[in-house]
């Protein structure tokens, strides 16, 4: 089922305005921060809540049509905004949200039951509980069937809610950074199972619940964390700000972003800067930065990324003098690639700076710099060996090796 | 601190255990000392009225007026009439609850004046104002006279009507309470299961709101019970139709002085009835589920 949708929605300050396209078996992740408008995009999509202009529809199925709005209500086209009971669409979000009053079972036979599109009601109580035991048993929930959700762990409660929403074979799936309110552990282990849901399409074997052979369900995962992406999306997509800024082949996004916003996402660095010889990028801030191979011809603008856990420091030494006299020179003439003959600098692509933060980061500890978009990722161990605190004066270095180059989009 | 407590211990169990006593104490209540006091206070104004009640009671002669017909029929008629109230509260007052919880905020507001002022209207005016309207000459007393040959005052229906008219508000603001504390997450996620409207208030809002449903009724149950000020002005004080316990009460009380042990033996009467009915429903609260 190929999902379409396009939308503008208007909160006081807030703008939404972006469109998606999800094929059928293909899994869309949409990455950006808390409040980049990703939730406000799945709940139009979803029915919750309808856009001040724009169209949702599945294969064809228009569910929700709000037309440009010509100054008062009569003035457009019909509006339409199929309830969401009658979407065929699943969401589950960041809480699990199971029924409490309702046993692990009867949660997943609750959609089941209840099926709004075939009336009367979906299927007799007997037959859905023996098909939610089935999907149980899918997710290896069975032994948990007759416990209330407050008797299940965060974790465990997912589960069950991902069992729950995949039971009532949905056209599209929508899943609201699913992993986010569970600890490590348990955000891989429902990693791990969601990646299988859409991967092999872990089911129960029967037929459709609609009378009709299931097709696989177009998805989407939003998420602020990177590894989502990786692992379960076959495609990207970068919102900021209610827009989405880049999208398309997950390894291209992730790997290539194209500004420092999205470079932020993904955890990389980015610069921009033009192609000088097939072994150098000027940098816009007038660096040179040695590269190894460079695809683009000579001339061209490309962007430049490499991670932080590529960024070395050392302490600007007070002993070396010829660092020092490097450092000088570029403090006046401002950066400058270093050049391969100089013996002065040990190691290519060095420049000074100053340490402001350390933060935790995902490898270790993330060290921020003053003045400068790059951030350094590095073992507590080696700033220790360093004895590199905030304030002091480093050198930061890159190796040419780690750098990939790509045209600036 | 553990150096202190050890001293203690090595001293004698006794003094190590109200140390520890007034650790927990300390540690559980950080109430000032001084609001102990009109705690006290407010608690002895609630309670000691029914201690007085209990010890004026003339004992030998309050079995004979509890099992006497008037006493009989007085209580049979406010169980039934508090029931049927609390039924009709419960039909009405939960949709109005829903309204209310699911409207804007202004809107609802303002449906929450409306539906409250009953509470902070003295239950006399509120028997005029049900004359008013549904009495002979009233708006829709009138007309339902006149077209129906229905006349509502002084009947045990007014006595109902005059119940849920003072007891709705209880039910209304508990289960508005607790649909505004569910929130409509569930909901959602019920609708995106496919769940319709009905099936969603059925299977997911109703369960989920029970215990401010059955909060709101005790509440509704019991004021319904009590309800004697509108119910005196609107049904009037008909022994068997419309006596409920607490006119029968006053009638007893007002009587003659010889009565006022009946009026004593029928109030302690009401007021076990009223705790058993506690009990009860608080039993049947905690036993489902957890």
């Amino acid at each position: 089922m190929t999902l379409d949708a396009t939308m503008l929605v208007n909160r006081g300050s807030f703008t939404l305005d972006a469109s998606v396209s999800v094929s059928p078996g293909e899994t869309l992740a949409l990455l950006g921060p808390n409040g980049s408008g990703k939730s406000t995009l799945l709940a139009v999509i979803a029915g919750l809540l309808a856009p001040d202009q724009g169209s949702v529809s599945v294969d064809g199925r228009v569910l929700t049509e709000v037309p440009q709005s010509g100054g008062g209500r009569s003035g457009g086209g019909r509006m339409t905004v199929v309830p969401a009971h009658r979407r065929r669409i699943g969401l589950l979000g960041q809480d699990p949200l199971l029924f409490p009053h309702l046993s692990a079972l009867e949660n997943v036979a609750f959609g089941l039951r209840s099926h709004g599109l075939p009336r009367p009601h979906g299927m007799k109580a007997a037959e859905a509980r023996e098909r939610a035991a089935e999907w149980l048993d899918a997710i290896g929930m069975s032994e948990f069937a007759a416990r209330k959700p407050a008797e299940l762990s965060g974790g465990q409660q997912q589960r069950v809610a991902i069992a729950r929403v995949l039971a009532t074979e949905p056209d599209v799936l929508l899943f609201d950074e699913p992993m986010a309110a569970l600890d490590v552990q348990n955000a891989s282990l429902v990693r791990t199972l969601l990646r299988e849901c859409l991967a092999s399409r872990i089911s129960a074997t029967h037929t459709g619940i609609h009378g009709r052979p299931q097709t696989a369900p177009a998805t989407i995962v939003v998420t602020h964390d990177v590894v989502d992406a990786m692992v379960l999306a076959d495609r990207v997509a970068i919102m900021d700000a209610g827009r989405i800024i880049d999208s398309g082949d997950v390894a291209r996004v992730l790997g290539e972003p194209i500004n420092q916003f999205a470079a932020t996402l993904v955890g990389l660095n980015v610069l921009h800067g033009i192609v000088e010889t097939d072994e150098l990028v000027r940098l816009a801030d007038g660096r040179g930065l040695a590269v190894d191979d460079v695809a683009p011809e000579v001339g061209a603008e490309v962007s430049v990324a490499f991670p932080p856990s590529a960024v070395t420091l050392r302490r600007e030494s007070s002993g070396s003098d010829a660092a020092a006299a490097v450092a000088a020179a570029t403090a006046a003439a401002g950066p400058t690639a270093p050049e391969p003959t100089a013996s002065a600098p040990s190691h290519p692509n060095e420049w000074h700076a100053t340490v402001d933060l350390l933060e935790p980061g995902l490898r270790g500890i993330r060290v921020t710099l003053l003045g400068d978009t790059v951030v350094a990722e590095t073992a507590a161990a080696d700033l220790l060996a360093h004895d590199i605190t905030p304030g002091d004066r480093i050198v930061a270095s890159v190796a040419a090796s780690q750098i990939t180059v790509y045209p600036r989009r | 601190m553990s150096v202190s407590s050890r001293s203690v211990l090595t001293t004698g169990t006794a003094a190590s255990r109200s140390a520890a006593a007034r650790t927990t104490a300390a540690a559980g209540s950080g109430i000032p000392r001084l609001l102990y006091l009109p705690a006290a206070l407010g608690f002895a104004l609630l309670i000691l009225p029914l201690v007085g009640l209990f010890l004026r009671a003339d004992w030998p002669s309050v079995p004979a007026a509890i099992v006497s017909a008037e006493a009989q029929s007085a209580l049979w008629l406010s169980l039934q009439t508090a029931l049927a109230a609390t039924v009709l509260c419960l039909i009405v007052g939960i949709p109005l609850a829903l309204v209310i919880a699911r409207s804007g905020n202004r809107l609802a507001g303002l449906l929450r004046a409306l539906t409250t002022l009953p509470l902070v209207m003295p239950p006399l005016v509120g028997g005029i104002a049900l004359l008013y309207l549904l009495g002979r000459n009233g708006l829709v007393g009138s007309v339902l006279e006149l077209w129906f040959g229905i006349r509502i005052p002084f009947t045990t229906g007014a006595v109902v009507i005059a119940q849920s008219f003072v007891a709705l508000p209880f039910l209304v603001i508990s289960v508005e309470g607790a649909l505004r504390t569910a929130g409509t997450r569930y909901e959602a996620v019920a609708a995106t299961l496919g769940a319709g409207r009905w099936t969603v208030f059925r299977r997911v809002t109703l369960p989920l709101i029970m215990p401010g449903v059955i909060a709101g009724t005790v509440l509704c149950f019991a004021r319904a019970l009590g309800e004697f000020g509108a119910t005196a002005l609107f049904a009037g004080n008909a022994a068997g139709t419309t006596r409920t316990m607490p006119l029968a009460i006053y009638t007893a009380f007002n009587g003659a002085g010889v009565s006022q042990d009946s009026a004593i033996a029928l109030s302690l009467l009401l007021v076990v009835v009223g705790i058993v009915i506690l009990l009860l429903l608080r039993s049947w609260r905690t036993t489902p589920e957890r």
